[in-house]
């Protein structure tokens, strides 16, 4: 079910299971790990809103084969200390649903170039605040491990 | 390399002149540095004392001048006369026919950023009077503000710049890009396999550490190190969940 405010109005119309897990092997806390489409590619992507931007893992961006002309070329970007070299693409993401609307959103997403795995050490798509999540209202419960989702009218 | 030296002085001499009828202010200063007239004359044509037209008026000869390109010290005296660092004069967005002041707006930004200031920076932003700087300014303070993660101040001037520069591209292509999202779709279609799913991890996550794996309806399909591995052999992957397990 989805979340409501008192009046009965809703807050979320929607949620997804989340899994409580390390994003990377070298991860020593868990993440809030939540299923999402890229460009209709069904994968992973952790919740992270110290990050800025959406971050498609690189194996990823490989996978779903996106054009790169089409993008912000070349942007340098930090992620955990390191310089990243990587460019800005806008792309579908969709969050779905176990439960009430799945929601298809586009967005810019930062996609990195020329990777040296030792730095990337596997990293994993990212949905970030700036870009993405403060455009939505989200909440999690973490009893029953769910993911609740929806749009805020006023931003999207 | 020949030494740097001040054009000024003799500038209005050389000026109405010619390589035959040179007033010995400009003689004496040829010799005393040891220039012939062509040397110091492309000299002054790239410290832009002179346009192309005077230029090739009194030599208009194209070799002479390719030649002589290589023997001056055209940087340093371009430099000093125009009162520019190395690093300045070959700064992306320095173009003499801007007004300075504008560029040099352009290199505060950039200093405040590399100071790691991005409180000022973005307030800096808010200040300036973009109308009058040109497309390029835009592109490189936009560049600098999403390195800085000035993500909002890089929006709205990608939307200005692509509101006052409808004509260029690349302000089209960055205002597309950094716009806030939008919504594609939305539809009440039932994921009911995604708990499964995530019920599979919680019992298989040990076993699979550090492999990525390929999963439908709570069902592990292949698991692999690589996720180029499963999606060759599910090259239709409809539905199938695609996640690196740690």
């Amino acid at each position: 079910m989805a979340l409501s405010f008192a009046d009965g109005t809703p807050f979320t119309r929607a949620w997804t299971p989340y899994d409580y897990r390390p994003a990377t092997g070298s991860d020593s806390t868990e993440r809030i790990m939540i299923p999402i489409e890229i460009e209709s590619f069904r994968t992973s992507a952790f919740i992270d809103t110290a990050s800025p931007y959406v971050v498609c893992s690189p194996e990823v961006a490989d996978a779903i084969a996106i054009n790169s002309s089409a993008a912000i070329q070349e942007i340098k970007y930090n992620i955990r200390g390191n310089k990243i070299l990587g460019d800005l693409h806008r792309l579908s993401i969709t969050l779905l649903a176990q439960e009430g609307e799945n929601l298809s959103i586009e967005s810019s997403v930062f996609v990195p170039q020329n990777i040296d795995k030792e730095v990337w050490a596997n990293y994993p798509t990212v949905l970030g605040l700036k870009t993405f999540l403060e455009h939505l209202r989200f909440a999690i419960d973490p009893l029953k491990n769910r993911f609740y989702f929806g749009l805020c009218s006023y931003t999207i | 390399m020949y030494q740097t030296f001040n054009l000024i002085p003799i500038q209005s001499n050389l000026k109405n002149t010619n390589k035959n009828r040179l007033d010995p202010i400009s003689n004496n200063f040829l010799s005393n540095n040891n220039l012939s007239y062509d040397k110091l004359l492309f000299s002054i044509y790239w410290n832009n004392y002179f346009d192309q037209a005077v230029y090739q008026e009194t030599v208009g000869n194209i070799k002479l001048f390719l030649k002589n390109a290589n023997k001056i010290d055209w940087i340093n005296n371009f430099l000093s006369n125009n009162s520019l660092s190395y690093e300045q004069s070959f700064h992306p967005t320095y173009n003499d026919s801007t007004d300075s002041s504008y560029f040099d707006k352009i290199v505060y930004l950039e200093n405040l950023t590399k100071s790691g200031n991005i409180g000022l920076f973005v307030k800096e932003i808010n200040k300036i009077d973009w109308t009058k700087h040109p497309a390029k300014h835009f592109i490189y303070v936009i560049r600098l503000a999403l390195e800085v993660e000035a993500v909002f101040a890089a929006q709205k001037l990608s939307l200005l710049g692509a509101k006052l520069y409808p004509q260029n591209l690349e302000l089209e292509k960055f205002a597309f890009i950094l716009k806030n999202p939008v919504l594609i779709s939305k539809n009440q279609i039932s994921n009911s396999d995604l708990e499964a799913n995530s019920k599979w991890i919680i019992n298989n996550r040990q076993k699979y550490k550090g492999q990525w794996v390929a999963l439908k309806n709570g069902l592990l399909l292949e698991a692999s190190k690589s996720l180029k591995t499963l999606t060759l052999k599910f090259s239709e992957h409809k539905n199938i969940y695609f996640t690196k397990v740690h």
